[in-house]
């Protein structure tokens, strides 16, 4: 069998007329009201939508208010504002990148945007790491002090807790390049799809290096080797 | 968008809404995935056409919004600012009516689909903007190559696919004879 491209031109020339006389059955499809239907559902569905945006914010006030009525205490005010300094970090990096994905034109042509796509998905893993990995110390001691101390209780009043923190700091500390080492050696285990086995891939890089594989793939091709 | 805009836009989709359908036949299987692509595309144009000034024709900017779309889907990565609604029910009617056209393909069409599947994102948009009639130089400002690039990959797609269709339609022919 000899079948030439062109041939097979011909023969999706008339599949795709099939499809023209099809869809000219529907002329009342794709009104406004239809599209202000989407209009709506998209608002709705934003990742870090009013409800997200709601909690972020409630954070940061119940933190300002925390670190307002304890300046006078520099342990707790420091906890403090570690907290806050990495909430507002994670925040901002969150509606940013949002901003910036929402803001991409898919009306470039397809390998511009692809690569502006890859370089996007390289500085997400990079901030997801960067978050994932500083949270280790920021989301017990300080967290815990500080939830305490809202509470009245100065847990560095306790017998032993100062002690118990800097451990938990230095094992927050340890647990990083632990974690990127555990991730690059036994992420390959863990099934594919489990939500574990995407922060291991990650924490060990493989999102980033397969992005930038790509990268280099839509160089290549920009170039016809 | 402004009633005016919305208006001019829904008109050139009237006009241009067959792109959808032959992207998602180049890059989707599955019948939930294309009802899925096709409203993600159709999503994706009418963000983006605020942004449309006139300097490429509709046509070639709806094939670069859809194929991006469709590209980004596949790769998952784009899907991340992508809001996954339940699908419109005027959309699902036509989605409904159009369900068979991508299955009526003649032999020929259906083993070049087999052999498209297997090739990557990239070359599939060469091939599917080939078959679909358009020029080296109008597939290159879709994809952003040069058309002398677009003419050099074209001719080792129609040598690969050549050996390719040759050896996949053996076997149904022999079954005939």
């Amino acid at each position: 069998m000899d079948v030439t491209l062109e041939q097979l031109r011909s023969e999706w020339t008339r599949h795709a007329d099939r499809l023209n006389g099809r869809l000219s059955e529907g002329l009342e499809l794709m009104r406004e009201d239809a599209l202000r239907g989407h209009r709506e559902r998209v608002k709705r569905g934003t990742t870090f939508g009013p409800f997200a945006m709601a909690v972020w914010i409630a954070t940061l006030a119940l933190l300002g208010h925390f670190l307002a009525t304890h300046w006078h205490q520099p342990l707790l005010f420091a906890h403090g504002l570690v907290l806050d300094a990495w909430v507002i970090a994670a925040g901002v990096g969150q509606l940013r990148r949002e901003q910036v994905l929402r803001g991409l034109d898919y009306g470039l042509p397809v390998v511009a945007l692809q690569a502006r796509v890859e370089e996007l998905r390289i500085a997400r893993v990079r901030a997801f790491n960067r978050e994932f990995l500083t949270g280790q110390i920021v989301w017990w001691i300080p967290l815990l002090v500080v939830a305490f101390a809202g509470f009245g209780v100065d847990l560095y009043a306790v017998p032993g807790f100062a002690a118990f923190a800097a451990w938990n700091v230095a094992a927050g500390l340890a647990a990083i390049p632990l974690a990127i080492w555990l991730s690059r050696r036994y992420a390959e285990r863990l099934t594919r799809h489990s939500w574990v086995r995407q922060i291991a891939d990650s924490i060990a890089g493989r999102d980033i290096a397969e992005a930038r594989e790509y990268l280099a793939r839509l160089r290549r091709f920009e170039s016809a080797d | 968008m402004k009633p005016a805009e919305e208006a001019r836009f829904l008109g050139l989709m009237r006009q241009h809404r067959a792109i959808l359908y032959k992207v998602a036949y180049g890059y989707c299987r599955d019948r939930d995935e294309r009802q899925d692509l096709v409203q993600e595309m159709t999503i994706q144009l009418w963000r983006a056409f605020p942004r449309f000034d006139g300097r490429v024709a509709f046509s070639t900017w709806a094939f670069r919004v859809a194929m991006n779309t469709a590209i980004s889907h596949l790769r998952s990565e784009g899907r991340r600012g992508a809001v996954t609604v339940p699908l419109d029910e005027t959309l699902a009617a036509e989605l409904a009516r159009v369900e068979p056209w991508f299955e009526e393909e003649g032999d020929n069409l259906r083993v070049l689909r087999t052999l498209v599947d297997g090739m990557d994102e990239l070359n599939r948009a060469l091939l599917l903007l080939y078959l679909d009639g358009h020029s080296a130089a109008e597939i290159a400002e879709i994809v952003g190559i040069t058309a002398a690039n677009v003419t050099t990959r074209m001719n080792r797609i129609k040598n690969r696919l050549q050996g390719d269709f040759a050896r996949l339609a053996q076997p149904e022919e022999k079954e005939w004879t």
